[in-house]
């Protein structure tokens, strides 16, 4: 297992930027489709972006045409287009990763080894702050398979000195039977998983339970409290969570057990909640995990909003193996100004209470996520 | 900035004093949510934010009222129905101080219901809540509301709950409707509401007054739209209208307020019978159960049809705040277009439009660009697909039906009003196992009358006779 690259969590600097922009956009060395588009733009980001700002403005995807061509690629191109031909090169091990595919075919990413040990150390600096025990048993309810949620929480689990019970489950096909209209067959297939759910709690010592958002929304009314009564922590992943639900589960289903969210996308990386204090309100909100990657929230023209306000997500990852400059996601959130315990740790804009549109508006998608 | 109704561009309907929150209400803590639903008047323009309970926050709703089971049955019959008659009054009062003009304004906008008509019916409501003793008396196998509490005094069986809370969908058609849950309530059970899409406003309103009249926390939780949670978690299920979803065991669910009602016409009617009668087409804005639908006519179908549509035509479509009007319309104009075809296609097949030639207004109507549908009499065959249904504005289908298949053209009838000289059809409507009500001689146009049974009586369903031993001390 390579070493992580000992940068603990901190601001971006101009040096970061200029390093992932020399091996990326390496004439030689760099990556084949940001070399590709570099010169199809005609920006020439090697000379011309110096600074964070710089790759803003130069570097950043732009929506509409550029980043659907980037989407598409992503789906279509080999993995190998995206990655820099020295670090493959380099032979190490490189995660590839799928989304969803909830806007259509999967998108392909890569985690490289030394991001996915820099995300392993800092995913224990959260979990630590949260008080998630160590050397407990996990249960990871979600997609396995080619979502990297799966890998990852095995590999939490393992490295804090528990062993991970797993409950696979294929959003992919969930998607299908919404869309198509099987209803029994999606509540079937939800049911299947609480069994085996029930079949695993009823039989080993759990104590941490990882969950997609709207599963652990269910978690109690399908299972009761009581077979759970030994879980020290809740950790959870997918769309939105309100406050509501997180006072709910803080306060009657698990009093006294720490429920920690994580956000992110299976090809750019993950982002920690805050630890939780009373000022919260219950509203969840996430520390971006800079340097390796940084969530702005931007206004229809591509302007950070100001604090306080809701915005579309846009992301960007830095990292050796992957450069994502600027995408635009469909999630939007509040922009939130660092406060509290953890402010002076992580002093950059924070996120709060993402959600994805097409899960809560309109043509809700009826998933597991 | 969240995304609400508020940051839209369309400006608020007149008199709703802007968008009104309404929220969902776990037990008597209101929960509105980051994201609330949004609810508009059909034409983009934002009515209210509507609070937004999660699936998590039904299950906590779903517990507590398990929990407030007893709590409520523990409660003197004095101090019990003394309290829904202070809800009931408190209701009334912010009606009669015009505090609740935004409120009704919505609810007129929302579900398409005259101003008055809507103000009315709430105020209905406050009036069956404040009688809720009466009403619980009358279901009781005692004759006492002590039953609810007690389980009866008989030395064989003890009336006890079936269920420790009930799930009570709240359709949208006219608020009287949320006589049912309340009866559930004044039971003595923890009710689990959830609002449909076009009135989320009289539950809470009537859940309001509850609470502030010291109603026992989560007694009652709302929910506004789908609850999938407290359809699973509620013991018991009452659900309007005759499409049950899917994932209720038929046990566990009642069905609710559905059905279509009818008269007979017979020789000899009364003079002031065509007055009532469209009395009783008109009853809710013609969106009740109980409201005649079909005219099952012995005699001469065309006489009759004709009476029917000059009483129709003294209601005609006026706007929504004004006092006299009595036609709803359909916020949604699709939903008032489809159903438009549905009767243009039985006039292209040979109905008679009987009140067109009354009025000359045709059938389709736009007052101020709000979409409605002129209220209807239509003479036809009684094998049109239109004979028997109901539509939800008054539309009343006429048929002439030989006494020999009068009752057979009944059955499936939530109501049967005869009038006149049937020739005893009374007594085989009421032995047909498809009509519920059968209401003859001056009580023909009885209507709902919560005293009377009504697809049974509710209490028959919260309740059930066990063998419990040594009795009512158990």
């Amino acid at each position: 297992m390579p070493r992580p690259s000992e940068t603990v969590l901190r601001q971006i600097t101009d040096d970061d930027v200029r390093r992932t922009v020399r091996l990326h956009l390496d004439p030689r060395h760099g990556t084949p489709y940001w070399l590709e588009r570099d010169r199809r733009l005609g920006t020439n980001a090697l000379e011309k972006v110096q600074s964070f700002q710089d790759a803003v403005s130069l570097l950043g995807l732009t929506d509409g045409a550029d980043q659907m061509h980037y989407e598409e690629a992503s789906r279509r191109t080999p993995l190998e287009n995206f990655v820099p031909r020295s670090v493959l090169g380099e032979r190490g091990a490189l995660w590839a990763a799928q989304t969803g595919g909830t806007t259509g075919p999967a998108k392909h990413g890569t985690w490289g080894a030394r991001y996915w040990a820099d995300i392993l150390e800092f995913s224990d600096e959260f979990l630590d702050l949260h008080g998630v025990p160590r050397n407990t048993n996990w249960l990871f309810v979600g997609p396995m398979g080619p979502h990297t949620t799966g890998r990852l929480v095995v590999a939490f689990a393992e490295r804090r000195g528990g062993m991970c019970f797993s409950i696979d489950l294929d959003p992919r096909i969930v998607k299908i039977f919404g869309e198509e209209g099987m209803t029994a067959a999606y509540d079937r297939y939800v049911r299947h998983i609480w069994d085996q759910v029930e079949e695993v709690v009823r039989s080993q010592d759990i104590g941490v339970v990882f969950c997609t958002s709207r599963l652990l929304d269910m978690l109690p009314e399908r299972l009761g409290t009581e077979p759970l009564a030994g879980v020290r922590a809740i950790v959870h992943a997918g769309t939105t969570m309100e406050p509501d639900a997180h006072r709910e589960l803080r306060e009657e289903v698990f009093p006294g057990v720490p429920v920690v969210g994580m956000y992110g996308t299976s090809t750019t990386g993950i982002n920690w909640q805050k630890p939780f204090e009373a000022e919260d309100g219950h509203r969840v909100v996430y520390v971006p995990c800079r340097p390796h990657v940084a969530l702005d929230v931007i206004d229809e023209h591509g302007a950070e909003v100001p604090y306080g306000e809701e915005g579309r997500v846009r992301v960007w990852r830095l990292t050796d193996d992957a450069l994502v400059p600027g995408f635009l996601e469909r999630d939007r959130a509040r922009r939130v100004r660092p406060y509290g315990v953890a402010a002076e740790r992580y002093p950059w804009p924070w996120l709060g209470d993402p959600y994805s549109p097409e899960f809560t508006e309109g043509r809700r998608v009826e998933g597991v996520y | 900035m969240l995304t609400t109704a508020a940051g839209t561009a369309s400006p608020a309907v007149p008199g709703t004093g802007g968008t009104l929150d309404v929220p969902a209400y776990s037990g008597s803590r209101p929960v509105m949510s980051n994201r609330p639903g949004r609810l508009d008047d059909g034409a983009g323009r934002p009515l209210a934010r509507l609070g937004n309970a999660g699936r998590l926050v039904q299950f906590g709703m779903a517990q507590e009222a398990e929990k407030t089971a007893r709590v409520l049955r523990g409660i003197d019959d004095d101090a019990w129905f003394g309290l829904l008659r202070d809800a009931a009054g408190r209701l009334t009062a912010r009606l009669d101080g015009g505090e609740l003009g935004p409120w009704l304004r919505a609810l007129s906008a929302a579900t398409g219901l005259p101003l008055r008509r809507a103000e009315r019916g709430v105020r209905t409501v406050a009036e069956d809540l404040g009688r809720m003793e009466e009403i619980l008396a009358a279901q009781s196998p005692d004759g006492t509301v002590s039953a609810y509490r007690t389980g009866g005094g008989d030395p064989r069986w003890s009336w006890r709950p079936a269920g420790r809370s009930v799930h009570v969908r709240v359709p949208d058609n006219f608020p009287t409707i949320g006589i049912e849950w309340m009866q559930a309530l004044a039971a003595r059970r923890p009710v689990l509401l959830s609002t449909s899409a076009r009135d989320p406003f009289t539950a809470v309103l009537v859940t309001e007054a509850l609470y502030a009249a010291g109603l026992p926390d989560n007694a009652v939780s709302l929910v506004h739209g789908d609850a999938p949670a407290l359809r699973r978690l509620a013991d018991q299920v009452l659900w309007p209208g005759e499409e049950v979803p899917g994932d209720l065991p038929p046990g566990k669910v009642k069905t609710y307020h559905y059905g279509r009602s009818r008269a007979l016409v017979g020789d000899g009617v009364p003079k002031d019978a065509w007055e009532r009668l469209a009395r009783e087409a008109f009853a809710g804005c013609g969106r009740l159960c109980t409201n005649i639908s079909s005219l099952v006519v012995l005699g001469d179908a065309q006489e009759a049809a004709g009476q029917l549509a000059r009483e129709f035509a003294d209601r005609p479509v006026l706007p929504l705040d004004d006092p006299s009007a009595s036609v709803p319309a359909f916020p949604d104009r699709a939903v008032r277009d489809a159903l438009a075809t549905r009767v243009e296609r039985e006039i292209a097949a040979g109905a008679v439009d009987v009140t067109a030639a009354a009025t000359g207004v045709p059938l389709r109507v736009d007052l101020d660009g709000v979409a409605y549908l002129r209220p209807t009499v239509l003479l036809l065959d009684a094998g049109s697909p239109l004979f028997g249904t109901e539509l939800p504005f008054p539309f009343t289908a006429v048929a002439h039906v030989p006494r020999s298949k009068a009752v057979a053209a009944c059955a499936g009838s939530l109501i049967v009003s005869v009038l006149g000289e049937t020739g005893g059809l009374v007594r085989a409507l009421a032995e047909e196992p498809g009509v519920d009500k059968v209401f003859g001689g001056d009580d023909f146009d009885r209507g709902y009358d919560p005293r009377d049974p009504h697809e049974g009586y509710l209490a028959d369903f919260l309740f059930k006779k066990k063998a419990v031993l040594p009795g009512a001390s158990a």
